[in-house]
């Protein structure tokens, strides 16, 4: 369970997130969804200690997350960040076994975790000694969510995962992910700027506008009771776009 | 870390200063063919004596031999007594070699009794342009602000130079510029310049029948040559200089001069001294070409793989110090790229007075060092800030170590650019190494300042074309490194 207390960031005088008190349910996924720039992205690196609150605090599994819990809080952590967060110079599996090997992992252990990962994930195991250059969009993501996972997180991270990718992929993968999500019993938090995403995979949707959360609650409730015009305008403007 | 690096950089000093060890007298010349000449001759007395010696040939004006005498990495060298008075004592009156011997003895050094001939600074035209202005003496030129000067560096500077001479004669020339001696000759042939400064005994005055203006006023001081030693030279070693003196007259010092700048051979001068005064010269054979080559080559690739080894184990810190955004960063790229702009000629002159350095090859292997950095240091400073935001950021969720992070991920990934600087370096490097002879460091700047000297084309090349040779060497050595050392994940085009 992940709580902010009144938790806000400004860089300078911008504001990129005003105080809100959140709730991420555990084992169950929360999507946060918003335009570019609603603060959606700035949660989900307050959340991994990337960057510190401004104002309040964050609390993870009931203890104040500070830069002194942050390294045990993070090997229970994965992330996925937007494309191109594997290391170039490595290859598909030096990437996944990377922080297993840091920590002294036995190499059996490390082999049997990766190659049953790559199963979920489906990324094909053929594939693992390519570099990231000689791999698809959609082949990189389920690398990268493979690396993720490596470590059995409690919270998975995940920033657009699907952004950039051609239609098929991303529908193949939207399916994929449901299915894992649904068997892992992990904490999800996920940012994504997409409905269908939103509306498939989330257990608790949250709406952020400029920095502000606009509504919260199941994805079915955005439609039946939105709680104010913008949240109509989003859902309108994105299945016109389906539509035309 | 930074107590080991300190440990490596003195030990590679020493170990650097001891492979450099060798001859028991180590004499040094100025950078004109008489100074090496003398040099020559008593280099061969010296060897007759008994004594191994070295002659670092050319290693630069007064104030850099002097320095290398009274630190000990010459034994001797010649010198003028007019020099010792104006230069060195920087005291005009000291009348006669005994006083002047009595003075130079606080500083541990002694001076022989005078070889013989006055070489002392004249003003020179072209016979032509001489005449066709009506020009004698010194004193004509005030009647032509108008001609163009060239004059070498030192005597602009010296107290009995250009400078005081313009006063004493109430000169107001226009158009006075620095130039090398030898290509002022050049300059003054092609009609470039109309007057340069000379030595009364330069070879060239009489091959190209030059007219020597003459010093109506009685400006210039007595040259006297003499040589200067250290009082802790070994006696039979002093003992074989003396036999220099009253030897050499100025018939017979144009003579010398004129035999090495025509045969390009300083031995060959050295064979015609000992025949003239009935004795013979010590022959150690004519050194080859290819022997010289392979001598000169060796060194020069000393000199820059020491330097370069410095730069790489120093450098690559520094920048990834000066990655990180800070007044450290600001500090360290600032000086390094300071030192860039020194130019090289000086940096040698500002290293030769610091303790441990002085004259030699310690002294080259710092400034090539120094000069080497920049492009190390601003290329890995670079190519890590250069790293994108979501790599560092993965880097980071990912939790590892700073160590790993740095050597795993950073490192690598700033390779490319890391090797880039680090072969910029090298090539600014070979060729910055050239000038490493004028301070009697050798490599293949050995022949490019002798040819310079003797305006000589064939012995320049013999030291430009291996120089150019190995900077092209070393751009192919580069792209095959470039294949082990980058990461071939950051080699592949996308497919």
């Amino acid at each position: 369970m992940i709580l902010f207390h009144q938790a806000g960031k400004n860089f300078g005088n911008a504001i990129a997130l005003r105080p809100a008190d959140l709730k991420f349910p555990a084992n169950k996924t929360t999507v946060l969804i918003g335009l570019s720039g609603s603060g959606k992205s700035t949660i989900l690196r307050l959340i991994s200690g990337l960057i510190w609150p401004t104002t309040g605090w964050i609390e993870i599994n009931g203890k104040k997350f500070t830069p002194d819990t942050l390294p045990e809080i993070r090997h229970r952590m994965g992330y996925v960040i937007q494309s191109g967060d594997l290391f170039p110079h490595l290859t598909a599996r030096q990437n996944i076994i990377l922080v297993a090997q840091e920590l002294q992992l036995g190499i059996d252990q490390i082999t049997a975790q990766m190659e049953q990962l790559c199963v979920l994930t489906r990324f094909p195991s053929h594939l693992l000694d390519r570099y990231p250059v000689e791999l698809s969009g959609g082949e990189q993501r389920r690398a990268s969510l493979t690396r993720a996972l490596m470590l059995k997180p409690e919270i998975l991270l995940l920033d657009e995962p699907l952004a950039a990718l051609d239609p098929m992929v991303r529908a193949g993968l939207l399916l994929d992910f449901k299915a894992l999500f649904e068997r892992m019993n992990t904490t999800v938090i996920m940012v994504t700027h997409n409905l269908v995403e939103a509306a498939r995979l989330g257990d608790w949707v949250v709406l952020l506008q400029a920095g502000r959360i606009v509504q919260q609650g199941p994805f079915a409730d955005f439609s039946s009771c939105p709680t104010e015009t913008f949240v109509t305008e989003f859902f309108r403007a994105q299945l016109e776009e389906v539509l035309l | 870390m930074k107590a080991r690096l300190i440990v490596v950089l003195i030990g590679t000093l020493l170990v650097g200063r001891a492979s450099f060890g060798g001859p028991s007298i180590v004499l040094g010349s100025k950078k004109f063919t008489e100074s090496f000449v003398l040099s020559e001759l008593a280099k061969q007395n010296l060897e007759g004596a008994g004594f191994d010696v070295e002659h670092r040939q050319g290693m630069g004006g007064t104030i850099i031999l002097w320095e290398a005498l009274q630190q000990g990495s010459i034994a001797a060298y010649p010198e003028y007594t007019g020099t010792i008075r104006e230069e060195i004592l920087k005291r005009p009156m000291a009348a006669s070699i005994g006083e002047l011997r009595k003075q130079l003895a606080e500083y541990g050094v002694g001076v022989t009794e005078e070889l013989g001939f006055n070489n002392t600074y004249a003003l020179v035209m072209t016979r032509a342009r001489a005449n066709q202005l009506g020009i004698q003496k010194i004193s004509d030129l005030a009647k032509h602000p108008e001609l163009r000067l060239g004059m070498t560096h030192e005597f602009l500077g010296r107290h009995d130079g250009w400078g005081p001479l313009e006063k004493r004669y109430g000169l107001h020339m226009s158009d006075v510029r620095g130039l090398d001696h030898t290509l002022g000759y050049l300059a003054l042939l092609n009609g470039e310049i109309d007057v340069k400064d000379a030595y009364t005994t330069d070879a060239k005055i009489g091959q190209n029948d030059l007219i020597v203006l003459a010093d109506d006023l009685k400006f210039f001081p007595q040259y006297r040559a003499v040589f200067l030693f250290r009082l802790d030279t070994p006696y039979r070693a002093i003992q074989a200089l003396r036999r220099l003196e009253g030897t050499l007259d100025e018939a017979r010092m144009v003579h010398l001069n004129e035999i090495a700048e025509r045969t390009k051979d300083y031995s060959a001068a050295a064979d015609w001294y000992f025949e003239q005064i009935g004795q013979v010269g010590n022959f150690n054979g004519h050194e080859s070409l290819q022997h010289r080559l392979i001598r000169w080559t060796v060194r020069h690739l000393i000199l820059v793989s020491l330097s370069m080894a410095l730069a790489i184990v120093i450098g690559i810190p520094l920048g990834i110090y000066a990655s990180k955004e800070g007044l450290a960063s600001e500090i360290i790229l600032t000086l390094t790229g300071l030192i860039q702009t020194v130019p090289s000629l000086a940096l040698l002159a500002l290293l030769v007075p610091i303790p441990f350095l002085g004259i030699g090859p310690v002294t080259a292997v710092v400034a090539l060092f120094l000069y080497g950095l920049l492009p190390i240091v601003r290329n890995t400073a670079t190519g890590l800030r250069d790293i994108s935001p979501q790599i560092r950021d993965a880097a980071s969720v990912l939790a590892l170590k700073p160590r790993t992070r740095l050597l795993k991920i950073f490192l690598p990934l700033a390779s490319p650019a890391i090797l880039a600087g680090i072969k910029t370096s090298t090539i600014i490097t070979i060729g910055s190494a050239t000038l490493a002879a004028l301070i009697g460091a050798g490599g293949l700047g050995e022949p490019i300042i002798s040819g310079l000297n003797l305006n000589d084309g064939t012995t320049i090349l013999e030291g430009a074309i291996p120089a150019a040779l190995m900077a092209i060497a070393a751009q192919g050595l580069f792209s095959i490194l470039d294949r082990f050392l980058i990461p071939r994940g950051l080699r592949l085009r996308p497919t």
